[in-house]
């Protein structure tokens, strides 16, 4: 089974389209990347998967499951852009924020030894256990970002999301940060990650897609190209990306795989 | 745990203590007339007279539920940016009173004004949400409208309403030492019970919903339901904080408190703690300076309020916005 279908998905804001025809599938234990230039759709692609947007047309299923059906929260991590969370000046200890990976399971009542286990093992795995009585907002942006991380782990969470996860994170946090998702992947974790740095997903994701608007390449991170002018406005539904050469892995990037 | 978390958890429930077996008795009606006859002898033995005075053991009782459900859903405002909100709500509650007075003075009825008051707060937050809905955002320009826009209104119903000749509207604006009748106490009793029964069983949606509300849509939490939850708990609180603190001042119960605690505490819910401890010290402090000088009951807590976020922020040696 897939972890996420999407099926000739169009979205648009007041009429004006953001996403066109987009067709993807991510099989589960996959390592997806979302590429594509500012303003392409990727933020509004994502919004879409997580059923925090509608589609105007087309269908999304999570684990087999339509998305205005779903309502299995536990079982999806997601980790945002750090300058979308409103409550930056909340005064949340490193340790608050990584239970709340434990919410959905538990929105009501007291949290049981499970969860304590959980939370403790989140912190461990993502190596932030010595922060856990720091606040929050007194970390680095990278180690905030692993507390985010920290939050999904705890979620035991069977697919994880990221947008633009280390932006305004330093080279080394960076490297760090990738790695242990690396590692989250291999041990079974769906990961779809979205990010405008071209050269770090395809050194970390199995497949990748390509979006500006619609897809523009949809296939193996090996195989992108990444000296692909990727940056082309208006690539309609059916039209061959400029691809300097490398057509034959760009031509079927409609096509759901 | 630090010696000031340890400190402010003892202060929280000495004050949960004092309101399940004070407080709340005397906002029900149930205080037996003992406990008020040795309260005004032992106010008398130490020279003062204060609790030998009916109507303000209804302040007091007013003003520290006023001090615990401020802070409270204060927590969740403030963080969320969401400030303004307070103010606003406290306007259109004005509104409230004063159509309220309309009513009176056209058609003779015998009108609760904090209960036309509720009612019209209420609505105005509802209109705020479905403001907020549409923008996708509680923008300042949609707030400011609906801020001014409600003053306006009510102005327009006091004249209508026969002007000042029904009501004291300067206590609704500026709060009141004394407007607070047995009605009135039992009635903020039940919003206590309501608001602090309400976040404690939402508690967890709504931090998450605070912290990071597209995440927390993301796993399916009802962000829209629980935003409608806190603003029209948002609009009881205001309208029974009016009455002591007066429209102008209100929304300073719900913030300052929790600037200042949100400075020292480590942690969500010791800050919460620490803002209920602030809040009621405030509105003790500011109720018992007021009966001694004869100083506006609203200002006067505001200013110790603002006094006690002064010293958080020298003892911390921070602000808010980096803390």
């Amino acid at each position: 089974m897939s972890a996420l279908e999407v099926d000739d998905v169009t979205f648009g804001y007041g009429g004006r389209p953001a996403v066109e025809s987009v067709s993807v599938s991510v099989a589960e234990g996959e390592f997806f990347g979302l590429v594509g230039p500012n303003g392409s759709g990727k933020t509004t692609l994502l919004k879409l998967l997580l059923g925090i947007l509608r589609p105007d047309s087309g269908r999304i299923a999570v684990f087999g499951e339509s998305i205005d059906e779903f309502n299995a929260g536990e079982r999806i991590g997601y980790v945002p852009q750090q300058s979308t969370r409103r409550g930056r000046t909340m005064p949340l200890t490193v340790r608050e924020v990584v239970a709340m990976g434990r919410y959905p399971h538990r929105p009501f009542g007291r949290f049981g030894d499970d969860d304590t286990a959980a939370i403790d093992e989140a912190l461990q795995q993502v190596d932030i256990d010595s922060l856990a009585d720091r606040r929050l907002s007194r970390l680095s942006g990278g180690q905030q970002q692993r507390v985010l991380l920290a939050r999904a782990v705890a979620a035991e969470a069977e697919l994880l999301v990221l947008d633009e996860p280390t932006v305004g994170v330093d080279r080394e946090a960076r490297e760090s940060f990738f790695g242990l998702l690396d590692r989250l992947n291999s041990q079974g974790l769906t990961t779809v990650l979205v990010d405008h740095d071209l050269q770090t997903v395809v050194e970390h994701a199995d497949r990748i897609a390509c979006l500006n608007r619609s897809l523009s390449y949809l296939g193996p991170a090996a195989e992108f190209d990444q000296s692909t002018p990727f940056v082309q406005p208006n690539i309609s539904v059916g039209e061959t990306a400029v691809d300097g050469g490398a057509s034959s892995t760009h031509a079927n990037y409609n096509t759901p795989l | 745990m630090s010696l000031f978390a340890s400190s402010v958890r003892a202060a929280t429930v000495v004050i949960a203590l004092a309101v399940g077996a004070v407080f709340l008795p005397i906002a029900f009606g149930v205080m037996p007339e003992g406990f008020f006859e040795a309260g005004c002898a032992a106010g008398q033995s130490v020279g003062s007279s204060f609790f030998c005075y009916g109507f303000l053991w209804n302040t007091v009782t007013t003003g520290v539920f006023i001090g615990i459900m401020g802070p409270i859903i204060g927590m969740f405002l403030v963080h969320r940016e969401m400030a303004l909100i307070g103010e606003t709500l406290a306007h259109t509650a004005f509104a409230g009173v004063a159509f309220g007075t309309l009513l009176l003075g056209v058609s003779g009825w015998d009108v609760r004004l904090l209960g036309v008051a509720i009612v019209v707060a209420v609505g105005g937050a509802l209109a705020v949400q479905g403001l907020a809905d549409r923008t996708g955002s509680y923008g300042d320009v949609p707030i400011a409208i609906m801020l001014v826009g409600s003053f306006a209104v009510g102005t327009l119903f006091i004249d209508l309403g026969g002007g000042f000749a029904f009501v004291d509207i300067n206590s609704y604006l500026f709060g009141n030492i004394s407007i607070t009748d047995d009605r009135s106490v039992t009635l903020m009793g039940v919003l206590l019970l309501t608001v602090v029964g309400v976040v404690a069983a939402a508690y967890r949606p709504l931090v998450y919903i605070t912290f990071d509300e597209e995440t927390a849509q993301a796993v399916q939490f009802n962000v829209g339901g629980y935003n409608l939850v806190l603003i029209v708990l948002t609009a009881l609180v205001i309208v029974g904080a009016m009455q002591i603190l007066g429209v102008i001042l209100v929304a300073a119960m719900l913030v300052v408190p929790v600037a200042a605690a949100s400075l020292v505490a480590n942690g969500f819910k010791d800050a919460l703690y620490a803002s209920i401890v602030i809040g009621v010290g405030s509105v003790l402090a500011g109720i018992g300076l007021s009966w001694v000088y004869s100083l506006r009951p609203g200002a006067t807590i505001v200013v110790i309020a603002i006094g006690m976020y002064l010293l958080a922020v020298v003892s911390t040696n921070s602000t808010l916005s980096t803390p």
